[in-house]
């Protein structure tokens, strides 16, 4: 397949790490650090870092010893077991709607903070969701061409929107650069850093997908451009919302980016950020349906269209939830990033296990 | 009358201009429809030699004899009558035997002759077209392409029209799985009859529910020898001057024939000019509406006022007033293409004029949204391919109402459905987004701009099958000759 490549791999690596990191994340990781968000911004990094190499190892393996046509579904079953993989095959999608619900509701409210506050949400939910139906009966590749194709023109939008919110920046708010934290704050802040576990249980998800194509090396090196990107986009909109608000205003808003684009550019000109936005938003709820679809397919024997149907009713209602009860968002987030440290540990006790039996060679030689 | 006569006389339908010549002194009859043989080719390259040679008991040799009797080219011998009268259908005149028949070519070859093609214009580039013979469309591109490799499959489709197709690509540029993918499709029409290339381009397509064309047709024999070049599979049917090339990808649709006439910077600002309008095209009256109606804090604040103030007495709201004027547009340029020629070009300025002014006068629509329905007519009319900017006026309707609704988050959201949608599509398992769809940067060098052609001249790998595999980025045509000329 000319499509899976090491730049679509790095692409559809790129969408799940950033996440709803720069809509989403910043009062908390603003509200945890102050202005020593930059050494939270490093542990992520070194974070993202670790992981993408667990990853391509995981890949190593699979692809030295496991089936050639091997998933991540089957991956699980090796690891666990018959059962006990169907079990965690049916939690990861279960979790994967979790966060595409998350994800969903997210930009949901996006939306009616921004253009339509009195849209219902179901209504913008069911519109939310066609999207990934359309990408469901394309398959994997036309999932993979979505991200492929819209990733620059968002990508390219969301830079300029952010470059122009430093015209009458004040750059002194940046400062100090080092403020004297105690522990139990650097505890406090740290476990924002595990945000990034559910965008990277979809990159372990879609990783087997590419392993004909591309030697574990060669994804590992996609990664890390992919997460290097990421951190320079994320330390670009840190320093544009410290640079115009500091760290105590930024952490008090809710939409600190959003913010700084409507004092910057004007009034409601953030409207126009609502494309990169919006293309990011369905970009990783694509990704989260599809791979909840691709977990269960190969466990319930219905028609394909019914299946996908099982998964977009489950997210459309788990954002529904989220909608009516507020703080049920805030659990699918800690059960996703709970998810994702299990998937942590597990792949790491399978690899030390395979690796040793196997006495496979070290990922640099690849 | 000879029995092989008889036979073939019983296998069609008898008609008035079905013509039995008994030549008693070649002891065979001639079969022949006069309306659509050339009868100059039959008297005197036919009937006279036949008439004045006569013939002497040659026993075998008789084939051998009518081939050097006759002035007629190669002669094809047929033992059974219906495949004889599918010639005589196909414009022969047929020869019975006592055993067999001798089928001649005679056809009558009064077909127009190549002209500039009237739906794709060029300003730079060769002024001949295709026509509605198969035989003259193939003499255009073998002038063009002096290659032995330029192979051919023919096929005959339609059971009662029995119209030639054929299949033309070039032997170790084309993808072979595409070649046979093409054929494995044609193969499979089974209708009574094929008319245009049009019924054979739907048959063929991979999604025909899909609005957009997964087939490029064209009239420009430099642009077929272009597709052919770049391993693309050229369809050739009979009776049309439209032939199909495929697969085809989004952007070939954007394309002109004269891109790589023009120096590669002015080839690149056409480009950039075509993809403006194609924008302006798609989102102008949407988006006119969606900032009026939703977001007038992003109009500035003069115009705003002014917008306002032209609007003032006009009952509609301005979605309305939008869809009245695209349905406007869409009439007077239907009616415009159903004209004679010369009334229509004064009947599209003058309907569109008047229309305007009266509905503006009328005070049924705003005279800023005749600038905008204008505009985006202008950008529709701007995209080269005859279907593709059809698709995209008419994409406008389903976005206006959704914009309507749903203001700036209904554009978009209407465009990533529609994204959504093209990426499912594919031309021959090629996807339709090629080659964004791969994120492979060095082959967007012929894309929306056109790089200059420095060093190697490379071919895409555009339309290599996606299975396999190693057809990534752009090959070298040079040295692609497997044998010197």
């Amino acid at each position: 397949m000319r499509g899976r490549n090491a730049q679509t791999y790095g692409m559809l690596v790129f969408i799940p790490l950033l996440g709803p990191a720069t809509f989403d994340w910043f009062p908390d990781w603003l509200e945890g650090a102050g202005t020593n968000v930059w050494w939270l911004l490093m542990a992520w990094g070194i974070l993202a870092v670790v992981l993408g190499w667990l990853t391509a190892a995981v890949m190593a393996i699979n692809r030295d010893h496991g089936p050639p046509q091997l998933h991540t579904a089957s991956m699980l079953e090796t690891m666990l077991g018959r059962w006990g993989g169907r079990l965690a095959n049916f939690l990861w999608a279960f979790v994967l709607c979790l966060y595409g619900a998350r994800v969903l509701q997210s930009g949901i409210e996006l939306i009616h903070y921004d253009v339509l506050p009195y849209t219902p949400t179901s209504v913008l939910i069911v519109l939310g969701l066609l999207i990934p139906l359309q990408l469901l009966v394309g398959g994997f590749d036309a999932l993979l061409r979505y991200c492929a194709v819209l990733f620059w023109p968002a990508l390219l939008l969301g830079l300029a929107m952010s470059v122009l919110c430093f015209r009458r920046a004040d750059f002194a708010n940046l400062f100090p650069l080092a403020n004297p934290m105690q522990a139990g704050q650097w505890l406090g802040a740290l476990p924002h850093v595990l945000q990034l576990l559910p965008g990277w249980s979809l990159v372990v998800l879609y990783t087997p997908l590419f392993q004909a194509w591309l030697s574990p090396g060669t994804a590992f090196r996609a990664y890390l451009f992919a997460g290097g990107g990421v951190l320079l986009l994320m330390a670009l909109d840190f320093c544009m919302v410290l640079a115009n608000f500091g760290a105590f205003e930024g952490a008090a808003l809710q939409w600190p980016v959003i913010e700084a684009m409507r004092m910057q550019l004007g009034i409601h000109l953030d409207v126009i950020n609502l494309i990169p936005v919006l293309i990011a938003v369905s970009g990783l709820l694509n990704l989260c349906v599809f791979g909840a679809y691709m977990l269960i397919r190969p466990y319930i024997r219905m028609p394909s269209v019914a299946r996908g149907c099982l998964v977009l009713g489950t997210c459309g209602s788990l954002a529904w939830i989220a909608d009516v009860y507020v703080g049920t968002s805030k659990l699918y987030e800690a059960s996703s990033i709970g998810f994702g440290c299990v998937l942590v540990v597990a792949l790491s006790v399978w690899f030390t296990v395979r690796h040793e039996r196997s006495g496979a060679g070290s990922l640099v030689r690849r | 009358m000879m029995r092989t006569t008889r036979a073939l006389l019983r296998e069609i339908h008898p008609a008035f201009d079905v013509v039995v010549r008994p030549v008693p002194p070649a002891h065979l009859d001639v079969v022949y429809i006069g309306t659509i043989v050339d009868h100059n080719r039959v008297e005197e390259r036919l009937l006279r030699p036949l008439l004045l040679q006569g013939r002497r008991d040659h026993g075998r040799e008789t084939h051998l004899w009518l081939q050097n009797t006759l002035e007629l080219g190669q002669i094809q011998i047929e033992k059974d009558a219906v495949a004889a009268m599918c010639a005589l259908l196909d414009s022969k005149a047929v020869l019975c035997l006592e055993r067999d028949y001798v089928v001649v070519d005679v056809t009558a070859i009064d077909r127009r002759l190549p002209q500039e093609p009237e739906a794709e214009v060029s300003v730079r580039g060769p002024r001949d077209g295709f026509t509605e013979s198969i035989e003259t469309n193939m003499s255009l591109v073998r002038s063009r392409l002096r290659d032995p490799d330029l192979a051919m499959r023919e096929f005959i489709l339609g059971t009662r029209t029995r119209t030639k197709t054929v299949l033309l690509y070039l032997e170790g540029v084309a993808d072979g799985e595409i070649v046979d993918e093409v054929a494995r499709r044609i193969q499979r029409i089974h209708v009574d009859g094929v008319l245009d290339s049009g019924l054979v381009e739907q048959w063929i397509e991979d999604m025909p529910w899909s609005p957009y064309p997964q087939v490029q047709a064209t009239e420009r024999p430099d642009k077929a020898v272009s597709g052919l070049l770049e391993g693309r599979v050229v369809v050739l049917v009979d009776g049309t001057p439209f032939v199909l090339l495929a697969p085809a990808v989004m952007i070939t649709f954007f394309h002109t024939a004269d891109d790589h006439d023009h120096r590669w910077l002015s080839g690149s600002a056409l480009r950039l000019i075509r993809l403006f309008a194609l924008v302006v095209s798609i989102f102008g009256p949407s988006m006119y509406v969606a900032f009026t109606m939703y977001n007038p804090e992003l109009i500035p604040l003069n115009l705003l006022l002014q917008l306002a103030a032209s609007r003032e007495g006009i009952p509609f709201p301005i979605v309305f007033e939008a869809a009245f004027m695209e349905l406007m547009v869409e009439l007077v340029r239907e009616a415009a293409n159903r004209m004679p020629q010369q009334v229509g070009q004064s009947f599209t300025i003058v309907g569109g004029v008047v229309l305007g002014d009266i509905a503006v006068t009328a005070g049924i629509v705003s005279p800023i949204m005749v600038i905008v329905v204008g505009v985006t007519a202008l950008g529709a009319f701007a995209i080269p391919n005859y279907e593709a900017a059809f698709i995209t006026r008419m994409i406008r309707f389903p976005m206006l109402l959704v914009t309507a609704i749903f203001g700036v988050v209904g554009t978009l959201w209407f465009a990533l459905m529609v994204a959504a949608h093209l990426c499912t599509l594919k031309s021959f398992g090629v996807p339709y987004l090629t080659p964004f769809a791969q994120g492979i940067s060095r082959e967007w060098r012929d894309t929306f701009v056109r790089l200059p052609l420095i060093g190697k001249v490379t071919v895409p790998a555009t339309y290599q099958s996606p299975l396999g595999g190693v057809a990534v980025g752009w090959r070298s045509r040079r040295g692609r000759k497997r044998r010197p000329l």
